[in-house]
């Protein structure tokens, strides 16, 4: 999570300090590319950050109405789902990159994209691993109610 | 089975998976995924999946989110809000109603620097609702005016409802940032406006507050004069073509962190506050996202938007008369939906019928944004009516959304005067430099 905010200081240091130069006459290349590198770090690790917190959104109107048991499987059931749709982003994004992007590199900068690559498919385990810890919670709480 | 056919099963599956609890962005993923292995091909499906996620995140455009939102947590941290409400309260406090007015002024400043309704509304709510209960001011108008005024920070820029069409649709958001200001003011005016006819109908609903001086009310900008400077230099910047509005997040976030250094009022434990509360929002956002734009390509490979924008354009109404049923569509959405997972969801469908039907696709967005509002402040989901229900357990949440009436009549209001008259939403981006 450091990380990723760490980038975002960075971005808007960066953007802020190209403005400024710019309308001094004087401008900075790259910094469009560049950051949408590192805006890449911010969101991968911001992805499980918000998934850690419960806050990615849901819509829980129907579900407070059933008993806390058939809640706690439910929860489990949706976060097995969710842990498997992330699984199968990453999977696709891996199967992609092993095949296309091993040597992509930005235009202007040529900064390679591998190593952002790499931090997103980190980011999307951590949201796979975030998952995998609510399901046991959440079969945990459907045990004892 | 026709595309038709497969989308229409999407879309309730979608929803069933949703009323059960799955994560938004997880369901439209997951569902758009799908319906693009069974439309397309295995093989289609799994390049979309794979390509998508990496592009949302490494998005210029939708970079202006987490930098605004770093801003917005910055001035909150710092406690700019309170003399943000200060200034409205001494300019406009001792006019019957007029604290809740100043909550509505102090709302739509803070709305031009906070990305977010539920973020503008519990701001205004912990700073406004103690003064008016000080003085004695009806508990249903010291809640509804929060709780509406809460919903400016979805119209006024920078706004997270108009970014995310505007990176959804492709629809310059400098442009859609200039076509929410004067609606947004145009909201501020309609409340305040509330509040005077509500206060004249019975003054027991809100005494009058303390007069001040001139002196005194021109030195309440001392406390935050600079945080308006920034406001002014961030919006007009955008307007006048200086800067995109992910350079004027970057500047905006930047100043909040230079004048509250120079205040004093920044310290390591706020900055690390602001930053945490930044990237769990922003996370939200981009989960949202991502699945939103898989579950985009689906719809378009389904043909539903341009079944249904031929199907209503060959309707026996005018375009006036379509566009009014997809608000009542959009009224009654909002009722039971997230504003964002309601504006994310619709757009696949309904942005292509809009422009079918000639409308520009800024003043699409902000009716679009104005119905969200309004989504806001409806029961049985009204959310900020339940935020501000957290932070005043006292008023019972009926009381609230009592209090809440008068202000969806002046929402009605509005939203019919920029159906009648697009100028007022395309007067600003039509004068706009870049």
């Amino acid at each position: 999570m450091a990380l990723g905010a760490a980038f975002l200081v960075g971005m808007m240091v960066l953007i802020t300090a190209s403005v400024i130069s710019r309308r001094a006459g004087n401008i900075i290349q790259g910094i469009y590319e560049l950051s949408e590198l590192m805006i890449v770090v911010t969101a991968a690790f911001a992805l499980g950050y918000a998934a850690l917190h419960k806050r990615h959104i849901v819509i829980r109107v129907v579900v407070e109405r059933f008993p806390q048991r058939v809640q706690a499987i439910l929860e489990a059931v949706m976060s097995f789902i969710s842990l498997a749709t992330w699984a199968m982003v990453a999977w696709t994004g891996f199967l992609i990159l092993s095949q296309r992007w091993l040597n992509e590199a930005s235009e202007y900068l040529s900064v390679p994209y591998l190593p952002f690559r790499l931090i997103f498919l980190l980011g999307l385990v951590l949201v796979c691993s975030v998952y995998l810890i609510d399901i046991i919670r959440a079969l945990r709480q459907a045990r004892n109610k | 089975m026709t595309p038709v056919v497969v989308g229409v099963i999407g879309l309730v599956a979608l929803f069933a998976l949703l009323a059960l609890g799955l994560p938004i962005g997880v369901g439209m993923a997951l569902v758009g995924f799908g319906g693009l292995w069974y439309l397309i091909s295995q093989g289609a499906a799994i390049v979309k999946l794979g390509i998508i996620p990496f592009e949302v995140m490494a998005n210029w455009g939708l970079a202006t989110l987490p930098l605004f939102l770093f801003m917005a947590h910055i001035v909150f941290a710092c406690g700019f809000s309170r003399d943000l409400y200060n200034v409205a309260s001494k300019w406009l406090g001792h006019q019957r109603g007029g604290i809740a007015m100043a909550t509505v002024g102090g709302s739509a400043v803070f709305a031009a620097i906070s990305a977010s309704s539920l973020a503008t509304a519990v701001t205004m709510g912990l700073v406004a609702l103690p003064e008016m209960k000080r003085y004695k001011y009806d508990p249903a108008l010291s809640t509804g005016c929060i709780a509406a005024g809460g919903t400016m920070g979805q119209m006024i820029p920078p706004s997270a409802g108009l970014i995310t069409y505007g990176i959804i649709t492709g629809t310059s958001i400098g442009r859609l940032f200039a076509g929410g200001l004067i609606p947004g003011i145009i909201e501020a005016v309609f409340y305040i406006i509330t509040i005077y006819i509500l206060c004249r109908w019975k003054p027991s609903l809100g005494p009058r507050g303390p007069r001040y001086s001139l002196k005194e009310k021109v030195m309440s900008f001392a406390g935050c004069g600079e945080i308006v400077a920034l406001i002014i230099l961030v919006l007009g910047g955008i307007i006048l073509g200086w800067f995109s509005p992910t350079e004027a997040g970057a500047i905006g976030a930047s100043g909040a962190i230079i004048f509250s250094l120079f205040r004093r009022r920044l310290n390591w434990e706020k900055f690390k506050h602001a930053l945490i509360e930044t990237m769990k929002t922003t996370g939200m956002l981009y989960g949202i996202l991502i699945g939103a734009f898989v579950f985009k390509y689906f719809m378009a490979v389904t043909t539903i938007p341009f079944v249904l924008a031929d199907f209503v354009g060959g309707l026996p109404l005018p375009p006036l008369a379509i566009m009014g049923l997809i608000m009542v569509v959009y009224l009654f959405l909002g009722a039971i939906m997230d504003a964002l997972a309601m504006i994310l969801l619709t757009i696949p469908i309904f942005f292509p019928i809009a422009i079918s039907l000639g409308f520009s696709p800024i003043w699409f967005g902000v009716i679009l944004v104005g119905m969200t509002e309004i989504g806001l402040i409806t029961p049985p989901i009204g959310m900020n009516v339940y935020a501000i229900s957290g932070i005043a357990p006292d008023v019972p949440v009926t009381t609230i959304f009592k209090g809440v009436i008068p202000f969806l009549i002046a929402d009605f209001c509005r939203m019919a005067l920029y159906l009648l008259v697009p100028a007022v939403v395309l007067f600003l981006p039509s004068i706009m430099i870049l």
